[in-house]
């Protein structure tokens, strides 16, 4: 018994002593801070494809999208990826030996194979997305279709990456409308997100501008003087009914309002402009804003409950916001006489806008909906105007004229970084007023 | 089983002997709880411990997992301490003048390119150069790494250090009236204590280093925080990792757990201080990104 009661006490004791000890241990624990980030992108390894097969078709794959996967990935303002010495032996997990990629700083690779069917034609693509701290699949998609659609898969599996990492598509498959006239006449064009691809779309011979992307991207409204006069084009991408809306004498800078077949516009009706809201086939469903001097350059939240817009009602162009759940009408910008073209960020954060002034000319900048944060994006580079956000919110597209004088459209970071042209400066004529799709 | 027991000492004796052994249990239990609570008041060393999160002697300028994000500023500026390490470089960057052009809009944060933080040496004057050799070495190691990194964390390092190296001498000034051996065994205590706080910011700054975040895929005034634990052992090698707080951004955390597992192995334990791992608490927030 007295055993008993040894083993009853020193266990009593240990469990005593242990919790002191823990107690001790955490209450003493001191916190360092970490706070600034010394790598800004995410080391990302993306090797030389592996032939599943060797023939000349996948030779011929290989040789031209071999780093097209790692370009889509560079384009963004999320990755580095960065050439590597490690030859990469075979594609599934099991057999590749994580250690190098992890001495040389990856976080994440991606490998991929790829197979090319003769007899039917088809391509066919392995990918895989590894985390390589912890050696484990993140993700790990087959395609297949035709082998000139390599890059269509290539592309998708890139936003399925973002997918996964950030839980957001990205924009890999996102397109942007804009001006350019290059014929001599102002029309609109799209392009791809990293500026290739580029389709002329309207062939008006007049003025067409200020392109917005309907939330499905199948409408593009825009305005146009095809008659003489402004008025609102809202135009299929699917080959279905077009719009125009006419109302007074001035009927310009139409805005998708998110998630709504519906749009916000400015129409001179009586006095104005003003702000209404539309349905496309031309019905006012009501007045967004309506007062003294001048309401245009609509631009809503991604909830659309609120709407920034210019207004000179102040004395000068100025950006204000109205929120329609308290009907109220806010002032945002109070720096700078010349405040306009406001282009609110997917995430909500920021707005997005050009900035005039004696000192610094032409600029873009951001400010928070609450007016804090003003931030200049551009400095010193010609005119930097029409800022429109691409759909992950991570990249900004405006237009410059910073080489030569000739407008030209650019994209960086949200917060200035890697500003580089977008479009091939061998296309002629000024490119501007550049609408980056949902 | 209690009352098993109970019934056994009955059936042994006839009578019943639940009290005195019940009172003899709970004697000892006081003396030793006694024991134990002396011992945490008058610091009886107990040996090696697991761990080296005994009550440091220094006044280190870190922040507890409750304070506010904003106290860290607070923290007072350290005085020229007269050692062989010179922070004027540090102090003066954050006292730097406007810069000439100012911007058009008041209050518009304008791209600038980043000026450049110089740290200089003073030659060596005091009888404290000995013990802060180690010191010395450590500073001028992280110094040679961050050449061509991003200066304001290392400003922030060696702000830290200084801090906590001005307090360990007012420690020290303190207990002058105490007996030369209590003096020298709070010394032997405190310098050990602040080779495991200097070994610590090195830590903290090896993960810093490897700490990949976009800023583009943050919202910044999202107020993130998250508090890391992971005890390091001797040769470098991480033992344990977990998350005393998450922020609630998946990918913010994910980020900083990638961040210790890249840093690894982390340099080894510095020599003298002979304990078996190092805990580290980490508190990870966006502030440098605003």
């Amino acid at each position: 018994m007295k055993i008993k009661k040894v083993i009853v006490f020193c266990l009593f004791f240990l469990i005593f002593f242990s919790g002191h000890t823990i107690a001790q241990d955490y209450s003493n624990l001191k916190f360092i801070d970490v706070n600034n980030p010394f790598i800004n992108k995410i080391p990302i390894a993306v090797p030389d494809f592996i032939p599943l097969e060797k023939n000349e078709k996948i030779q011929e794959i290989l040789d031209n999208g071999n780093n097209y996967l790692g370009y889509l990935f560079d384009f963004t303002s999320y990755f580095r990826v960065s050439d590597s010495e490690i030859k990469l032996k075979d594609i599934v997990g099991t057999k590749i030996d994580f250690s190098g990629w992890k001495k040389n700083g990856y976080e994440l690779l991606i490998t991929s194979g790829v197979f090319y069917d003769k007899s039917t034609g088809f391509l066919e693509m392995e990918i895989r997305l590894f985390d390589v701290l912890n050696q484990e699949l993140i993700l790990g998609k087959r395609y297949t279709g035709k082998a000139k659609d390599y890059k269509k898969m290539l592309k998708r599996f890139a936003s399925e990456v973002m997918e996964k990492l950030f839980k957001n598509t990205g924009l890999f498959e996102s397109q942007i409308a804009f001006v350019s006239d290059k014929t001599g006449n102002k029309e609109l064009y799209i392009c791809d997100f990293d500026g290739t691809n580029i389709k002329k779309i309207t062939d008006n011979k007049s003025i067409s501008m200020s392109p917005s992307w309907s939330y499905d991207n199948n409408y593009l409204a825009y305005t146009g003087y095809k008659r003489n006069l402004p008025e609102i084009y809202i135009k299929s991408l699917k080959g279905r009914k077009n719009y125009i809306v006419s109302k007074g004498r001035l009927s310009i800078t139409p805005a998708w309002i998110p998630g709504k077949f519906s749009l916000a516009a400015v129409f001179s009706i009586d006095g104005g402009p003003d702000i209404y809201i539309i349905s496309p086939n031309g019905e006012i469903l009501s007045t967004a804003v309506r007062g003294y001097g001048i309401d245009v350059s609509p631009a809503f939240s991604p909830d659309g409950n609120k709407m920034a817009f210019v207004s000179g009602r102040g004395g000068s162009p100025q950006i204000y916001i109205k929120d329609f759940s308290s009907n109220t009408i806010k002032r945002l910008t109070f720096e700078g006489n010349y405040n306009t073209s406001p282009s609110w960020s997917p995430t909500g954060e920021y707005i997005a806008f050009v900035g005039m002034t004696k000192e610094d000319g032409i600029n873009v900048y951001t400010i928070r909906p609450d007016g804090s944060g003003l931030n200049m994006l551009t400095s010193n580079s010609g005119d930097n105007e029409d800022p429109s956000w691409s759909p992950d919110g991570s990249l900004i597209v405006f237009s410059s004229s910073r080489i030569k004088g000739k407008k030209n459209l650019f994209i960086m970071t949200r917060s200035g970084d890697d500003q580089r042209q977008l479009i091939n400066g061998n296309m002629a004529g000024n490119q501007s007023e550049p609408a980056w799709s949902h | 089983m209690a009352d098993k027991n109970r019934k056994d000492f009955k059936n042994n004796s006839g009578k019943t002997e639940k009290e005195p052994a019940f009172l003899l249990f709970v004697i000892l239990s006081v003396i030793f709880h006694v024991l134990i609570f002396s011992a945490g008041f008058i610091n009886i060393n107990f040996g090696k411990s697991d761990f080296d999160i005994q009550k440091s002697s220094l006044n280190v300028t870190v922040v507890d997992s409750s304070e506010n994000i904003n106290k860290k500023n607070k923290v007072s500026s350290p005085k020229p301490s007269g050692k062989n390490v010179d922070i004027e470089a540090a102090k003066n960057n954050n006292n730097s003048e406007p810069d000439e052009k100012k911007p058009a809009y008041t209050g518009v944060k304008k791209r600038l390119p980043k000026k450049e933080i110089k740290v200089s040496e003073k030659p060596a004057k005091t009888k404290k150069e000995t013990k802060t050799s180690d010191l010395a070495k450590d500073l001028a190691s992280i110094k040679k790494e961050v050449k061509s990194n991003d200066k304001s964390s290392f400003d922030r390092v060696l702000k830290d250090i200084d801090s906590f190296k001005k307090d360990i001498v007012s420690d020290k000034k303190g207990n002058s009236d105490s007996s030369d051996n209590m003096f020298s065994d709070l010394q032997k205590g405190a310098e050990k204590s602040e080779k495991i706080d200097i070994y610590r910011y090195k830590i903290a700054y090896e993960v810093e280093k490897k700490w990949a975040l976009p800023q583009e895929l943050i919202n910044t005034g999202e107020p993130l925080e998250t508090l890391i634990v992971f005890s390091v052992l001797p040769d470098g090698i991480i033992h344990n990792i977990w998350f005393d707080k998450k922020s609630g951004n998946e990918y913010f955390d994910n980020s900083v757990y990638r961040a210790v597992k890249k840093a690894e192995p982390l340099p080894p334990h510095p020599e003298g201080i002979e304990i078996k791992s190092v805990i580290m608490g980490l508190r990870f927030t966006p502030e440098g990104l605003r």
